[in-house]
């Protein structure tokens, strides 16, 4: 190569292709003559390259022993041709599963085994409640209200009433469970949302505005009335009245009719300064309405399929907001999805 | 695995013969030591200046080949490239073990050496030269040993020693820079002390 084919050619690239060109016989003045630029650095560099392969380098050539030494080889090569046989005949037995497969195989057992516990703790959690709306006097439906919808859906039974029938939460006619069956007071299946309708009939021993006591067998009754109860008769004290209704709470009821059976003895002048019921405070029937004459009475047990739940607290429509008790959305006894704060 | 007649097997092609070797064929085997033995007991000699050593490392470098022949794939490359940086990690372990042990190599056979002058002046100089490589690092050894011992091109050098070329041309060139410092230092204090 010429200096002007090598102008920028390194000491290194010179040096490497100078050595070539010595080992293929050219002379060294003819080699150093092709880089001008490093022939000073080059002359005693390739002195030292000649020198080092002066006389072969020392080189002692192997003896005998080095072709002896294939036998090693070849046992080395036996050696693992039997270790390679050995080792996949001990693939072919089960072998441990690895550590991802150990992993999996406990989490397809313990997920079986878990839904179990958890299936078991719901019934508990049910069954506890079941007891506890028994034992105390919590109401069922209060009890039934504060439980979430998950329970409701994986526990069967829960949330209807001794007869199967779902059971409305936060309605408080929905209390199936509260129904005394001798009033024969019982709801029909599909009846959902209707109130328990009663019929009580017994001698009047308080009246209060709107509200009079009514005394029977089974004990006092607290009946309420309004404008869309239909009452024949004078409802006073002393006087024996047979009444149909709804059942609100406990012996408590709203009266759909009131009949007067038996008019009250003569009121003496103390009497007459009660206000009866129905005079001013809660309006009666209007004058122009005619008085029912021959209103059937209502047979004890169910009450008329159309019969439209009365308005107020608590009347088949849910509860008031407020109340913490959700209709259905799963409330936890929350509120409706309100925290306590 | 049965064993094949050399004459076959002479006549593989190293891809063939590696393909072979790969199934852990003994004769395979024997004929890839057949092939390459001298060249890779060249080049631990070179290293370090000792037949026996040599020959029993040359071996050990042929075993050691067939436990990883495993993780070689044929891609066109020399087995020998393969087998010559096997043969510098045997090398460099065998120097360090050695060092620690502080075993005397053993230099040449004394009865190869002639009585001329001339005889004794070319021992003398391989003597001063096989010291001075020795005192050279590990990658210039190598580059120095497959460059003028083994006859090697550069590109092959850098196939074997796993470099690009321009780093192989590096160590030649640093490598002869500093032989020609530690045998000009020795020629130097040489004369001084026969002055």
């Amino acid at each position: 190569m010429t200096e002007r084919q090598s102008g920028r050619e390194s000491f290194e690239d010179a040096l490497d292709s100078a050595i070539d060109a010595l080992r293929a016989g050219r002379p060294l003045e003819r080699v150093l003559s092709d880089h001008p630029t490093h022939a000073t650095s080059l002359r005693d560099v390739l002195d030292t390259a000649l020198l080092a392969t002066a006389d072969g380098g020392g080189y002692v050539p192997p003896s005998a022993r080095l072709a002896e030494h294939v036998t090693i080889v070849r046992a080395a090569a036996q050696r693992a041709h039997m270790a390679a046989a050995a080792s996949q005949a001990v693939t072919v037995a089960p072998q441990r599963p690895s550590w991802w497969q150990r992993r999996l195989t406990f989490a397809s057992l313990s997920i079986p085994a878990g839904v179990a516990v958890f299936a078991l703790g719901a019934s508990g959690a049910a069954a506890a409640a079941g007891v506890a709306a028994v034992t105390t006097d919590v109401p069922a439906q209060f009890v039934r209200a504060a439980a979430p919808a998950w329970v409701r859906d994986a526990v069967p039974g829960f949330g209807h009433n001794h007869d199967g029938d779902p059971v409305v939460n936060g309605s408080p006619t929905a209390e199936g469970s509260e129904t005394d069956p001798a009033h024969g007071d019982t709801q029909t299946p599909g009846d959902i949302n209707k109130p328990t309708t009663a019929h009580i009939a017994g001698v009047v021993t308080t009246v209060n505005g709107n509200r009079f006591t009514l005394l029977d067998d089974e004990g006092e009754w607290l009946v309420q009335i309004d404008a869309s109860t239909v009452v024949d008769g004078a409802i006073a004290e002393g006087a024996r009245a047979s009444v149909d209704g709804d059942l609100t709470a406990g012996k408590n009821m709203h009266a759909d009719a009131v009949v007067v059976t038996s008019p009250a003895p003569v009121a003496t002048d103390d009497d007459a300064k009660k206000t009866p019921p129905g005079a001013d405070k809660t309006p009666g029937p209007p004058e122009n309405t005619p008085k029912p004459t021959n209103t059937p009475r209502p047979d004890v047990t169910p009450g008329p399929a159309d019969r439209t739940p009365p308005p107020g607290p608590g009347g088949g429509q849910g509860p008031p907001e407020g109340s913490g008790i959700d209709g259905g959305s799963g409330n936890s006894g929350g509120g409706n999805g309100r925290s306590d704060e | 695995m049965a064993d094949r007649s050399p004459a076959t097997l002479a006549e593989y092609s190293e891809e063939q013969l590696v393909e072979a070797a790969r199934s852990l064929s003994d004769g395979a085997w024997a004929e890839i030591y057949r092939r390459h033995a001298p060249q890779v007991y060249a080049y631990i000699y070179f290293r370090l200046r000792d037949q026996h050593t040599a020959e029993d490392l040359a071996a050990d470098v042929f075993v050691k080949a067939v436990a990883g022949m495993g993780g070689y794939v044929w891609r066109g490359t020399p087995l020998l490239a393969w087998l010559y940086r096997i043969a510098h990690n045997v090398t460099a372990d065998y120097r360090r073990s050695a060092a620690r042990r502080a075993q005397h190599t053993v230099i040449g056979e004394p009865g190869e050496v002639a009585d001329s002058d001339d005889a004794l002046g070319s021992f003398e100089r391989t003597t001063d030269m096989m010291r001075a490589i020795e005192a050279l690092t590990e990658e210039q050894q190598q580059v120095i040993v497959l460059r003028f011992y083994q006859g090697m091109s550069t590109a092959q050098v850098a196939v074997v020693v796993g470099k690009p070329e321009s780093a192989v041309k590096a160590l030649q060139a640093r490598g002869l820079r500093s032989l020609r410092r530690m045998l000009t230092a020795d020629g130097a204090e040489e004369e001084r002390a026969t002055a």
